[in-house]
């Protein structure tokens, strides 16, 4: 492999690391020859993610957590300090989602109109002040190391808004209600771009690269009136396969980024391009 | 090999780069080599003497030498480089108005350098002339090709850096001038027209800022399958 895309040693924490993509991430920082550590609020999921990944010879650790807890992420810096010496790369990829949700999700997808402050609350809580405090608490051993990469998982949400028009007439898995994607969810993620663009310009001094990925939707056996028309949005036709976003992740972890810092890198099939 | 490994993985592709720099082409050039990638240059010399299409055989690549990319010019060496390798699966674009970033004595600069309210006019039409009509000629006959595959790459390149001019000696810096800016902001905007129009041949296009620090990493990952769901962006604006 080339190898401006290696990150042989470097300790890589994953937030979110146990969900579809972020188990993805774990793999491939392994592939790249990085040590992944898992945050993630799912401990069983941990557990078997983990499990599979020392089976490859890898030094992988996971810890359960909520990311908008400071308290709780403090002390999960110290005990990776412990064990690994230092923070290389911080992948903040955690998300909220209504599979997530003790409800699961009554709420989650109503409207704008009627959505409820707690919830809008909570996806800020978790989507943004979460990504906040990880980046605050681990970008403080990259300060001292003067070196470090975060990489904010946003989305081609947090660019444009989302076209309510593919969701009229599709039920939601969860509650069975109306499917819609939440007010919060674009409002965060947009926050987390200009987060990474304000991070980025504070920390350059410090040899800390702060990105932001732009992701389009990536097909999870969605409703196939919903696949149609959400692919009819974007220009390659069709959403993202699970393992297309590897590269973009490699790209913006390893050396093969090293000149982009305060940067977005938008890979949606060209949805936001026309 | 794992997963990103095949992705980043250039084996037998042919990779076209069109430059008025050398340099840079052949910085890129090695670098898809190293990724088993098979990189032919097309350097568009400025050079009235070359009335012929001239070859530079490298040990690993060709350099092909072009007085201007006029449409006859990028015909002839399009024809050239299918009887050769019978494909191309990624197109590199990246013209600049001062190659080298640098304004030397043997350039004539008369107001190249001028503000916007003094600029003349002559020098503008030129400069947009010369990186807009070669970056649309070099899509539209090369893009042919890949539309006749259904499949293809292209990246335009385009250079955030500076110029600097020496001067009693002494090397200043300057903002380049309104037509540099302009000529950009129109490429990424032709770049994603490109990107919604060919995306039915499964051509993807994109555009990359470049800075005066290594990119190769950038391009590697553009022009791979490890970008395959990226079309329309513009990296490091």
């Amino acid at each position: 492999m080339n190898k401006q895309f290696e990150i042989n040693n470097k300790v890589v924490i994953i937030t979110g690391g146990a969900g579809m993509l972020g188990t993805r991430y774990a793999n491939l920082v392994c592939d790249l020859g990085g040590i992944p550590i898992i945050i993630d609020i799912d401990k069983d999921k941990i557990n078997k993610v983990v499990k599979k990944l020392k089976k490859k010879n890898i030094n992988s650790f996971g810890y359960s957590a909520n990311i908008q807890n400071e308290s709780e992420i403090i002390k999960i810096k110290k005990l990776i300090i412990k064990k690994y010496k230092r923070i290389d790369i911080l992948i903040n990829n955690a998300a909220l989602t209504a599979k997530g949700m003790s409800n699961k999700g009554s709420d989650f997808f109503k409207a704008l109109e009627e959505y409820p402050l707690d919830l809008w609350e909570k996806l800020i809580d978790v989507n943004l002040t979460g990504h906040f405090i990880c980046s605050k608490i681990f970008g403080k051993n990259m300060i001292k190391n003067r070196s470090g990469i975060i990489v904010n998982v946003s989305s081609e949400i947090g660019l444009i808004s989302p076209d309510k028009r593919i969701y009229k007439g599709i039920k939601n898995p969860y509650s069975k209600g109306p499917l819609n994607n939440p007010p919060p969810y674009s409002a965060t993620k947009a926050g987390l771009i200009q987060m990474s663009n304000y991070l980025s310009i504070k920390w350059a001094k410090y040899n800390v690269r702060v990105n932001s990925f732009c992701p389009g939707g990536v097909f999870d056996n969605h409703d196939k009136k919903f696949v149609k028309r959400y692919s009819n949005l974007v220009p390659m036709g069709r959403m993202a396969f699970k393992d297309e976003y590897l590269g973009p992740i490699a790209f913006l972890i390893s050396n093969a980024s090293y000149a982009i810092n305060g940067k977005t890198l938008v890979v949606d099939g060209g949805k936001t391009s026309w | 090999m794992n997963e990103l490994s095949k992705k980043l993985d250039l084996k037998n592709k042919v990779i076209v780069i069109l430059s008025n720099e050398i340099n840079p082409s052949k910085v890129y050039a090695n670098e898809i080599i190293k990724s088993k990638g098979f990189p032919v240059i097309i350097y568009i010399k400025n050079n009235d003497k070359l009335k012929v299409i001239k070859t530079i055989k490298n040990k690993n690549y060709e350099i092909l030498c072009i007085s201007e990319a006029n449409k006859n010019n990028l015909k002839n060496i399009k024809d050239k480089i299918i009887r050769k390798h019978s494909k191309i699966d990624a197109l590199i674009n990246r013209i600049s108005i001062v190659p080298g970033h640098k304004i030397t004595k043997k350039m004539k600069i008369n107001g190249f350098l001028n503000e916007p309210e003094n600029y003349p006019i002559e020098i503008w039409e030129k400069n947009i002339k010369f990186i807009l009509n070669n970056i649309f000629l070099s899509c539209q006959i090369f893009g042919k090709i890949m539309i006749l595959r259904n499949k293809g790459v292209i990246l335009n390149i385009l250079s955030s850096s500076n110029i600097n001019k020496i001067h009693n000696k002494k090397e200043i810096t300057y903002t380049p001038p309104i037509q540099h800016f302009v000529a950009q902001s129109s490429i990424v905007n032709f770049t994603r027209y490109i990107a919604t129009h060919w995306s039915e041949f499964n051509i993807r296009a994109n555009c990359l800022f470049e800075n005066k620090k290594n990119s190769t990493g950038a391009i590697i990952f553009m022009i791979s399958e490890a970008s395959s769901y990226m079309t329309g962006s513009t990296l490091g604006q």
